[in-house]
Parts: C-alpha cells; structure tokens; sequence
C-alpha cells in the first residue's frame, strides 16, 4: 500500500532521520500558519502555534504509528495546540483582563459586521484587503469548534471523516458544525455572497 | 453528480465556501522554518541533556548538523560553528538577557492585577535577614530593559561564563511553549514601556514580596501561575495586617516551608 509523502517522513523521523524533520517543517509551516492565522486572527500567535505544533511532534516522534495518515495525526496535535491557547485565554478573560486580538475580534457583533459587508459602501468592498478582513472577522465570531472544523475543511480539503478524527468528535457532529457555521456566516457575510451570486 | 447527491463540507458550506477563497495563505518562509527547527533542536538538546539518554543526544546531534547546513553556508568555512542556543539569542533579546526578571513578574496581566489590588509591601524581618530596601539587581534589570534592552555584547563583551549562562538562559527559554514565551515577550515590551511606571511598580512590590520568603520557596512561588500567585497575595497581605506592629515575637516569624498558612475566615470574592 502506497503511503502519502508526509507519512513516510514521518516514519523517517521516527527512526531518527533529522533531514527527514526539517523536510516535515518545510512542506508544513506554511499550512499550520495559515490554519492558525485564521484561527486566532493573529500571525505572531499563529507563528508560536505551529512552532508548537513541531516541538510536540519532535517529542512523540517514537510513539509514533502509521496506522493513521500523518495528516490527520498532526491536525489532532494542531487542534490541541488551539485549545490549550484558548484555555489560557479564558483564564485570562474570566479575570477581567485584557483580550487577545482573537479573542476581542470575536467579541464584534454579527452586527457590525453586516453593516461592515454592506452594499452601503460597494467600492470599499471591491477592495479585497477588506473583503479579507470582513470574512476573518465573520471568521471569528465562530466558536472555536465551529471555526476549526471549516478551516480543516477549507484549507487542509479535510473530509467529514479526517475532521471528525481530528477533533475527537463524530461524523454527524462534524456536519452539524459546518451547518451552523455557514448558516451564521451567510448572516455576517449576506451582501457580499448575494453579490457573489449576482455577479 | 449534482451538488445536492454529494456529501462533503464543500457542499455543507455552501456559498461561504467561495466566500473564503479570499482569505490569504502564509507565504513560505524560510526563516520561519528555520527559527522552528532551530527551537526544536535546543529544546530536545536541553531534554536529552537533562535525561542524559543516548538516543535522543545522537539524534540532537543529526538535527543540529543539519540546522548548520541549513543556516550556516556562509559559515561553511568556518572550523567551528556556534550552537544552536548561541545563534538564537539574538532573534530572543530581550528574553533571553531578562529571562529571570520577566518569569517572576510572570504577566502583564498579572501586574496590572497586583497594581490594581493595592496590595501592601511586605513586612521586613531583620532577624530572619531578610532585605530590605530596592533591590540593585532588579532596578538594573528594569534599567536595562528600559534602555532599549542592546544586546548586551555590542556594550561590553562577555566572558565565557557569561556566555555560557546565557546561552543556559536561552535553552530554559526554548524550553517554554510559544504562547509563554510570547507572553514573556509582551511583558519585556510593557516593561520598557516608560507610561506604564505602574506595572514596574507592581512588579518592584511583588518582587519584594517573593523576596521576603526563603530561596527554596522563592522558585515554588514563581512557579505559580496567575491565579495562584494573586490568591497567595491575598493570603499573605491578610495575615500580615493581622501581626501587630512593635517588636517581633517568634509567633510573628512566617511560616517557612510547606503551603501558606490556612485562614478561618474565607477569601473575599475577586
């Protein structure tokens, strides 16, 4: 049976390969940053984030098993490396102190963001680094599992079966997120897609 | 197959799917991989260290051959190159220089916490030697953060002792997970920050009262995190307002090991 690249320099790196690990790091800094990047709506914490993603792949490099896609292995770790910041996060705001830029921009109203995405200033919307921070910010008014789950989905081209070995959760469940992730999503996001679908 | 046969979170997400082709993806980069490998490396160098395992060291040593082949083909003519930890205290200055300042003020948030709290200063106990006073070391940390925190060797050079803590200092810090060491990163920040004198504040007050305990409490003290750090205030600030003031009685003397004394009266809510 074939195996995919990234399992195979797994196992490498399991065996004590280490061109085999600065392989892994290369082919997926980029993929962890991005899905971190929207996940959090910060680069800094997405860069920390996939940093230690690595770090605990490099630390159960031996228990290592191919019985599973390295892929779905390392989404495992990155949802938890998510939920672990975002445990922090609650400590940090169940006290009263200062939100993170995740946290805060998640704190935005549906609201202000449909006015944002309105067809009030069309021009604006045409600008598409606007367009991109309308959408993160619809983004991450998602709760956490919502928004991992489309990311994975998005981004990683996960299958409901890879989203629901990641996150620990069922297939039904999986879909039920994405259900009501992009129910609220077309809410904050109505004009550009009514838009999108005019045009 | 039309759309409504098929069965896949495309399909699920509908019209947003499109919607979110606008989002960027990170650009490779190669410094960022390298940064990665290279935290990696002084962390497992730092474990199999502490572990003193054969293994781990004879794969810390593949991976630090190949971060030197990676980063280092300017250097390829050199005879020897520096560690790992070496190169990366520059890309983790301040850090690496204020490391034990900045764990014990622990965070931003936790400073503003103790500022807001007014707690006390701690009672001093001459006859336990305790000091009393500011303490220099801590003044010219805050001072050197303050000063735009210059890599210490374009100042003076340092010796190979100095070099070696801190490239000690440097593999601690590679120890921590990424959202510490940025915490750690927002603290140096808000600390050489002249407008935020009330944050130094907080941190001068709670560095005397860690200093008013015994060195082997001192490192389980620190270690607290933020919640438990201010409930040890809290704690200790009332027993203190409790002592009477005049001369020492050996029922005033603080407990000096094991957890902090217990309270009959509960903690008023935070």
């Amino acid at each position: 049976m074939a195996i995919d690249p990234s399992t195979e320099l797994m196992l490498r790196v399991r065996d004590g390969d280490a061109q085999a690990f600065e392989q892994l790091v290369a082919l997926w800094q980029d993929r962890l940053v991005t899905l971190f990047l929207h996940h959090t709506g910060d680069h800094a914490t997405a860069e920390d984030l996939a940093q230690e993603v690595f770090l605990r792949v490099y630390r159960a490099r031996t228990t290592y098993k191919p019985t599973a896609k390295f892929t779905t292995w390392v989404h495992t770790i990155a949802n938890h490396a998510a939920s672990d910041l975002k445990r922090r996060a609650y400590r940090r705001r169940e006290r009263g102190m200062p939100m993170t830029a995740s946290a805060s921009s998640s704190a935005m109203g549906l609201e202000q963001i449909a006015i944002a995405a309105s067809g009030v200033l069309p021009s604006r919307l045409a600008d598409r680094t606007e367009l991109q921070a309308t959408v993160q910010q619809a983004l991450l008014t998602l709760n956490d599992r919502q928004r991992m789950a489309v990311l994975l989905a998005k981004f990683e081209q996960c299958s409901y079966e890879e989203i629901a070995a990641a996150m620990g959760i069922t297939v039904p469940a999986v879909k039920s997120l994405l259900f009501r992730a992009r129910d609220q999503l077309r809410e904050a996001l109505q004009p550009y897609v009514e838009r999108g679908e005019s045009s | 197959m039309t759309d409504d046969e098929r069965d896949d979170p495309a399909t699920a997400l509908g019209d947003i799917w499109e919607a979110l082709d606008s989002l960027p993806r990170s650009a490779p980069s190669p410094a960022a991989t390298a940064t990665t490998i290279e935290m990696v490396a002084i962390s497992a160098q730092h474990r199999s260290a502490v572990a003193a395992r054969p293994a781990p060291q004879a794969w810390v040593a593949a991976v630090t051959a190949v971060i030197a082949s990676f980063l280092g083909g300017a250097a390829a003519g050199r005879a020897t190159l520096p560690s790992p930890a070496a190169r990366m205290i520059p890309q983790q200055w301040p850090l690496v220089e204020h490391l034990e300042l900045l764990r014990e003020a622990g965070s931003v948030e936790f400073l503003h916490e103790v500022d807001r709290r007014s707690y006390p200063a701690p009672r001093s106990f001459p006859m336990l030697q305790q000091p009393t006073g500011a303490d220099p070391a801590f003044e010219a940390s805050i001072e050197s953060l303050r000063g735009g925190a210059l890599l210490r060797e374009t100042q003076e050079p340092l010796s190979g002792e100095q070099r070696r803590d801190l490239e000690e200092r440097m593999k601690d810090l590679a120890q921590l997970d990424g959202s510490d060491r940025r915490r750690l990163g927002e603290l140096a920040r808000a600390l050489a920050n002249p407008e935020n004198e009330h944050l130094v504040e907080a941190a001068r007050l709670w560095h005397a009262w860690v200093a008013s305990r015994d060195p082997a409490e001192r490192r389980s003290i620190i270690s607290l995190d933020t919640d438990e750090r201010l409930e040890w205030l809290d704690r200790y600030s009332r027993l203190q307002s409790r002592m009477p003031k005049g001369p020492f009685s050996d029922w005033e003397r603080p407990q000096r090991r094991g957890p902090p004394p217990r309270e009959e009266t509960p903690a008023p809510p935070r």
